[in-house]
């Protein structure tokens, strides 16, 4: 009798540490991807002065300010609370057309890439690309560890039972992983 | 007298050896002591001449042989004093051999360490009081008060990296264990074991740079990132969150989890002064050190020394402190 309450205490407590495990790694996966918005919203701050760059000089091609006017929109999209990883693919292949064509146009026209403002501007995008590359790939190994948590055994017993909860996404930029012939077969 | 004279002249010589393992200050100058080491090696040996002492011991095991043969007319009294007579030479001889290559290896390797700090752009400091610095530290950083005692800091090197003065330091302590024990007659014994430790680190003197401290409880708020590799690596402590939040953006983050995961601790004064603790394996004198009785071999490695990897490591640690502060 006792030896059986001793085992079903020892159950109990197993499954709780269990169930707050995966919480606490479905809660550290949720604060990554917040990150990942936080830094590309940010990148806002460098749009005002995009578009005030494009009026200025007509070096940019026509279709910049609306390559900048679809990328405004599509990071207001992106919610913190709720993790969407095609929403986030959208954003960075726009921002990467954005970027690359800023860039483009000040490697082709060296009076635009040698003022000041264009010189700070490329070096604030790249510091912002990096920060974002970086919390993407936190992300991405925080979603590994919350589905390795809730995969294996015996987390996924408790899972299926108690906590139900679905593996995450992990977060691939397209245009990246299509290209290559060589598909892994997992 | 020619053997006598043959370890006259390499003992000589590697006196001369010893004082260039503390003056070399450039490349040049060790390019120097290699090309001595090479005359020198033309025509002598880096092997002392144990004619003397092999026959010595060969004398101790005859007589030790001859107390135990029977056969020998000897009364107790005598072997016994045969056995000791026999130790009284052979032991000498025996450490007399044993220090002699103690000290061929010991000035090859202060040479070679020299040429190793050279090459990774630190200069060894010996103008200091070891435990009068100790002490200093000791009121400034926690680190340094580990240990029961015996506490001083045995070696520093100074450097830099840009601009960010750096001194590199070995901290030796002993730490004392009481155990007490107590017999079948209900004697309590106190037993002291006494084992000797060392920690190896930097002081960095950074600008603006006082507000965090890693693995060490330097402040009293709290910090962590999204990152659970991170957050298992390093437990941060800081002045305040925001100050925490804007140095560990997610490009920091993960630099210190894949580039610098070999940090120990960091502590920092309020001078902006850290106290970076890390892996032995940033100190010169950890490095595989090359034998000087095989002359060419050494002389080539001492003027293409190692470099020291975990130094290479903290040194752009350092870099990229500097640059996301």
């Amino acid at each position: 009798m006792i030896a059986s309450l001793i085992i079903a205490v020892v159950v109990i407590i197993a499954i709780v540490i269990l169930y707050n495990q995966i919480i606490a790694n479905l809660n550290r996966a949720k604060r990554a991807w917040s990150d990942v918005i936080t830094y590309e919203k940010l990148k806002q701050d460098v749009i005002p002065q995009l578009s005030e760059l494009t009026e200025n000089f007509k070096e940019f091609e026509s279709d910049f300010i609306q390559k900048v006017t679809a990328l405004r929109e599509s990071i207001d999209d992106l919610d913190e609370d709720k993790i969407d990883v095609e929403a986030l693919a959208q954003v960075e292949t726009k921002s990467k057309a954005v970027f690359s064509s800023f860039k483009a146009t000040a490697e082709s026209y060296p009076e635009l890439g040698a003022t000041k403002i264009v010189q700070e501007l490329m070096d604030e995008i790249s510091d912002k690309n990096e920060n974002v590359a970086a919390a993407i790939t936190i992300y991405n190994r925080s979603v590994e560890h919350f589905n390795n948590s809730i995969e294996m055994i015996p987390y996924n017993l408790v899972n299926s039972a108690f906590a139900k909860k679905e593996p995450l996404l992990n977060f691939h930029q397209s245009g990246t992983v299509e290209s290559y012939d060589y598909k892994p077969n997992f | 007298m020619g053997q006598n004279s043959r370890n006259k002249v390499l003992k000589n010589h590697l006196e001369e050896l010893k004082a260039h393992a503390i003056t070399a200050k450039t490349e040049q100058d060790i390019s120097r002591v290699a090309k001595h080491i090479s005359d020198f090696a033309r025509k002598n040996k880096y092997q002392f001449n144990h004619t003397l002492t092999f026959i010595g011991i060969g004398l101790a095991v005859l007589a030790i042989l001859l107390s135990f043969w029977s056969q020998m007319d000897l009364t107790y009294e005598q072997r016994i004093w045969l056995r000791i007579g026999s130790g009284l030479v052979g032991i000498p001889c025996i450490v007399i051999i044993y220090l002699r290559f103690a000290l061929i290896k010991r000035v090859g390797d202060q040479l070679y360490v020299r040429s190793v700090a050279i090459n990774a752009g630190i200069e060894r400091d010996y103008n200091f009081d070891s435990k009068a610095y100790w002490k200093e530290l000791r009121h400034i950083f926690p680190l340094f008060k580990c240990g029961d005692e015996s506490q001083s800091i045995t070696k520093r090197y100074l450097g830099g990296v840009d601009t960010t003065p750096f001194t590199l330091f070995e901290f030796k302590y002993v730490k004392v264990t009481r155990s007490t024990s107590t017999d079948s007659k209900g004697r309590t014994r106190t037993t002291e074991t006494r084992s000797t430790h060392f920690k190896y680190g930097m002081l960095v003197q950074f600008d603006d740079f006082n507000y965090l401290s890693i693995n060490t409880r330097r402040f009293a708020t709290k910090w962590d990132s999204a990152s659970r590799s991170f957050n298992k690596l390093f437990k941060v402590r800081c002045a305040s969150e925001i100050q925490a939040a804007k140095f560990f953006d997610p490009k920091v983050v993960l630099g210190f989890e894949d580039n610098f995961s070999f940090l120990k601790s960091m502590d920092v004064n309020a001078n902006s002064v850290a106290c970076l603790e890390l892996p032995d394996s940033v100190f010169p004198s950890k490095v595989r050190k090359p034998s000087l009785r095989n002359t060419n071999d050494f002389v080539q490695q001492l003027l293409k020394p190692a470099r020291i990897p975990m130094l290479d490591s903290a040194k752009k640690l350092i870099q990229f402190i500097n640059e996301n502060k």
